[in-house]
């Protein structure tokens, strides 16, 4: 039963050293697509199972512990390598820290007995769920894309095999972070993916993505520190580091302080404020990374921990700060996106700003809190993977990955064009599930006034920088040569990763009543503060006695079908759009003498009005303020 | 069974009370720059004409945007008068908003183009009003639910007289009038022809113009919720704010988006947020 999530952990890192040592195409692309397959199965087998608890065999158990206590210690050798072969002495001094603290931490208070190993419940499925299925599905474009990215470098070698490796280790470290009950474990793993990650975006060996990989690693590192902090702090509060004592200890008042370090680790890991520039920086990497990093795995390690954490901490001071720092990550973000002209800076963005809300949502003490934060996990993982991996798709296509370029997208990449509008669609409009978590976050947000401002302002400029870019992607252009070819490793899982982002939304209901709800019973049922407000039943049959899908479905069914009738019967001329009717096509006039002066028209990015520098600066001070107050609060 | 025929009855009534009062509002309109006007029934006749031409559009996709914006106009409306959760009429309403800037940017004109991206500049003006009002009424009566917020036992507006005065404030931008008719306007319209609605022509403008009738109904009935409670005084409040909203489009000019932008956000903003923190203070605090 047991090998089920050793499996799930060690299979991929196995499968990783056989990419890394076998540098052959095929071989590779055979491994992919087996591990994909494996992984799929064998984390709905897991999920089959039910919650539970495992123990590992005596001697498995105590060959593990040594295994991830000497491989973390290497870890940390590793990074400290690197921060001296970088020249950042920042990096290096944080990694030993981490190793000292480590080291006297585990050499004071001896063996750290855990029982349980493995802690799998309800949330610990979401997770798995997002991991294996997107993970996997990233993995297989990234075949077809990285033949195609390693054509344009010309390089004498491929480096594929490092870069598929590197993505199997990150998806075996992920399922590890999730499913451990040891929070030194969770620790171990959080310290790989930050490692997968720095190699991810520096694969590209240029100077920038060698600089950006550096501050990701740096930003990472501070939370690495942080997490250790957390941990000897948990340790000393509550006598434990298993994960499920935790959750349920009684007296939750004293664990503050290691739950603050904790929370702060998670913001770095989730690329809050001040910590985002790292997730801006990590788009110089290949298209999939960003697609990884941003939908399934890394930065949901935070928002991961932060949920869990959830039960000790919520409906405290804490909570309010941390809901309070959430939202407020969820309206900058939103306004820094509106200057992007970046594709993929606006995506960054949008992540980042969907982050804060998760963490907003996890700290706000109400039922529909913790299910939308449980929910907008998955729907902005499925949502984000596609729109990523399509943007990457475009920049490939087009040489640009500049918003204002995509004139006529539509023509181009036709595919693409409508993968990508279904996927920023999907993130504003109905009949899709992020709105009726943002609908949510608003009604629930009434009891912390801070937090529900900042998420007024935030969907209001969340409204904004979707519409200009959906209003693009679907504008007209000049040329309308197709330049798209069907492939079937790279539209196969673009089109399946779309299938998901409807079917996500269609059965929402469903997917609460499933996996949110016993998540809920099983971690917050003592909580009678939390579902106080008038909820005779957990289960859910529709959203504050609405039924988003059923009513939001009927109605864009009537209309298309309405203006699909309205078609047919009334047949219709087609003009050039109205320049004083100086013009004989939509891309130009008739100036003088005659010539055609073409026009254009930008999206706005009000540089007049403000900058991107500017209104940084100032969001990172005041979440630094924000942070300080965090850990002000919690100071007897 | 109720609720089909309420349904029904919004349905048909909402847009004939829309276009009397366009109707109305285009005389008053006259008369206040010395011209005798058209009939208070012109825009009736005006919508009949529109859906009498034959259908000319730059492409395909203007004509689902303009369905989708009467659409969603109509059901905000008709979850207004059945009484549904507050929030999502507003969200509804911005998808119809949505839809019609999608409409403008579908073609390549550059006049309906700046007229959409004005559009999106006053949402972001407006939205954060709009949602400060709501939930200033949700802390006054403890909830989003049209149903129960009927229920408070006194006329919401002597909690939220800040907040009805920010509302009207942003009333003027929902209703294109002048200072901050920037993405379309009813008058003379030099440098941006007709805004947003330049590419749209015959029918297809007619299903606009009919949303627009739906969602100037659906602002008046907001109006009307702050003085739920006396059906005289909502009235009366009804023509006083709207007769207001037509002075003010004739007395003044239309400003740049950047001072509409500056002043939504201080003035009106401001005023929302003083109301709200202190109906918070007197509901949830004390």
């Amino acid at each position: 039963m047991v090998n089920i999530y050793l499996l799930l952990i060690f299979l991929p890192m196995i499968a990783a050293l056989f990419i890394l040592l076998i540098n052959n195409s095929n071989f590779r692309k055979a491994i992919v697509f087996l591990m994909s397959a494996v992984l799929i199965s064998a984390s709905i087998y897991s999920i089959s199972q039910g919650d539970r608890l495992l123990r590992l065999s005596h001697s498995l158990n105590f060959a593990l512990e040594y295994l991830i206590t000497f491989a973390d210690y290497f870890l940390l050798a590793i990074i400290f390598l690197i921060g001296t072969k970088l020249k950042n002495k920042l990096i290096s001094l944080l990694a030993i820290l981490q190793f000292v603290f480590m080291f006297v931490f585990e050499f004071k208070v001896g063996k750290l007995e855990v029982e349980n190993i493995f802690f799998v419940d309800h949330l610990s499925f979401i997770m798995l769920l997002l991991i294996n299925i997107i993970g996997p599905l990233i993995a297989i474009f990234a075949l077809s894309y990285m033949d195609e990215h390693e054509k344009h470098l010309h390089l004498e070698k491929s480096r594929q095999n490092i870069f598929f490796a590197i993505i199997m280790l990150f998806l075996g470290a992920m399922n590890g972070l999730v499913i451990s009950n040891n929070i030194l474990w969770v620790y171990f793993f959080w310290e790989i993916t930050t490692l997968c990650s720095f190699l991810l975006i520096s694969h590209d060996q240029n100077e920038e993505s060698i600089k950006n990989a550096t501050r990701a690693l740096l930003l990472n590192s501070i939370g690495g520190l942080s997490f250790v902090i957390g941990i000897i702090f948990m340790y000393y509060k509550s006598g434990t580091v298993a994960l499920n004592e935790i959750i349920s200890s009684q007296d939750s008042s004293i664990l503050m302080i290691p739950i603050a370090f904790l929370a702060l680790a998670a913001f770095t890991k989730s690329a809050q404020m001040p910590f985002q520039s790292w997730l801006l920086g990590a788009m110089v990497a290949p298209t999939p990374v960003s697609a990884l990093l941003h939908s399934s795995t890394m930065v949901k390690a935070g928002v991961y921990l932060v949920l869990r954490l959830s039960p000790v901490f919520i409906d405290t001071w804490l909570s309010k700060i941390v809901a309070v720092a959430g939202a407020f990550t969820f309206v900058s973000a939103a306004l820094l996106a509106i200057f992007q002209s970046n594709a993929k800076r606006v995506l960054a963005y949008s992540t980042i700003s969907n982050l804060g809300l998760i963490i907003a949502l996890s700290s706000i003490a109400n039922v529909y809190a913790i299910y939308a934060a449980a929910l907008l996990i998955v729907l902005h993982g499925v949502s984000k993977a596609l729109l990523f991996l399509c943007v990457g798709s475009i920049e490939q296509g087009i040489g640009s990955r500049n918003i204002e370029d995509m004139d006529g997208i539509k023509y181009k990449m036709p595919i693409v064009a409508f993968l990508t509008l279904l996927g920023s669609v999907s993130m504003l409009l109905p009949p899709f599930g992020v709105l009726i978590t943002k609908w949510i976050a608003i009604e629930v947000s009434t009891q912390n006034i801070v937090a529900m401002l900042e998420i007024i302002l935030g969907s209001a400029f969340t409204v904004v920088f979707w519409t200009k870019f959906i209003g693009k992607i679907l504008s007209d252009g000049k040329d309308k040569n197709k330049i798209e070819k069907f492939e079937f490793v790279k539209h196969i899982p673009l089109m399946t990763i779309s299938i998901l982002v409807v079917l996500v939304s269609i059965f929402l209901i469903q997917f609460t009543n499933t996996f949110v709800v016993p998540f809920f019973k099983s971690s917050f049922a003592r909580y009678s503060g939390v579902s106080s407000s008038n909820i005779k039943e957990l289960y859910v049959k529709d959203f504050f006695g609405f039924n988003p899908v059923v009513f939001f479905g009927v109605l864009i069914a009537a209309v298309v079908l309405g203006a699909l009738i309205y078609r047919l019967f009334k047949p219709k001329r087609y003009v050039p759009v109205y320049m004083s009717c100086e013009n004989s096509d939509n891309f130009g006039f008739r100036g003088e003498k005659d010539k055609v002066v073409p026009f254009e028209f930008k999206n706005y990015y009000f540089e007049t009005l403000t900058n991107e520098e500017t209104v940084t600066l100032i969001v990172n001070v005041l979440s630094m303020a924000l942070i300080a107050i965090m850990f002000g609060v919690i100071l007897k | 069974m109720k609720e089909i025929w309420i349904t029904l009855a919004t349905v048909i009534v909402a847009p004939l009370v829309g276009g009397v009062i366009t109707g109305i509002d285009r005389k008053i309109t006259a008369r206040m720059q010395n011209r005798f006007g058209p009939p208070i029934l012109q825009p009736f006749y005006d919508l009949s004409k529109l859906f009498s031409k034959e259908t000319i559009v730059v492409s395909n996709t203007q004509i689902l945007y303009a369905f989708l914006f009467l659409v969603f106009n109509i059901v905000a409306v008709v979850m207004f008068v059945l009484k549904m959760d507050l929030l999502l009429i507003l969200f509804i309403l911005a998808f119809a908003t949505t839809a019609l800037i999608l409409g403008a940017m579908a073609t390549n004109s550059p006049y309906s183009r700046i007229g959409a991206h004005r559009e999106l500049i006053s949402v972001l003006a407006y939205e954060p009003v709009l949602i400060a009002m709501i939930v200033a009424i949700y802390f006054v009566t403890g909830s989003f639910n049209i149903e129960d917020i009927l229920k408070h036992n006194s006329l919401l507006i002597l909690d939220l007289p800040f907040i009805f005065v920010a509302f009207s404030y942003v009333l003027t931008i929902k209703l294109r009038k002048s200072p901050f008719d920037l993405s379309t306007s009813h008058h003379g319209h030099q440098e941006l022809v007709k805004g947003i609605t330049t590419e749209f022509s015959g029918p297809v403008l007619g299903l606009i113009e009919l949303g627009h009738w739906y969602e100037l109904v659906l602002l008046l009935l907001f109006v009307w919720l702050f003085f739920a409670k006396n059906i005289f005084v909502a009235i009366t409040a009804i023509l006083i704010c709207y007769f207001l909203e037509i002075v003010i489009d004739n007395i003044s000019a239309r400003l740049t988006w950047k001072i509409m932008l500056q002043l939504t956000w201080s003035v009106a903003f401001g005023f929302a947020l003083v109301n709200l923190i202190w109906v918070y203070i007197k509901y949830r605090l004390l």
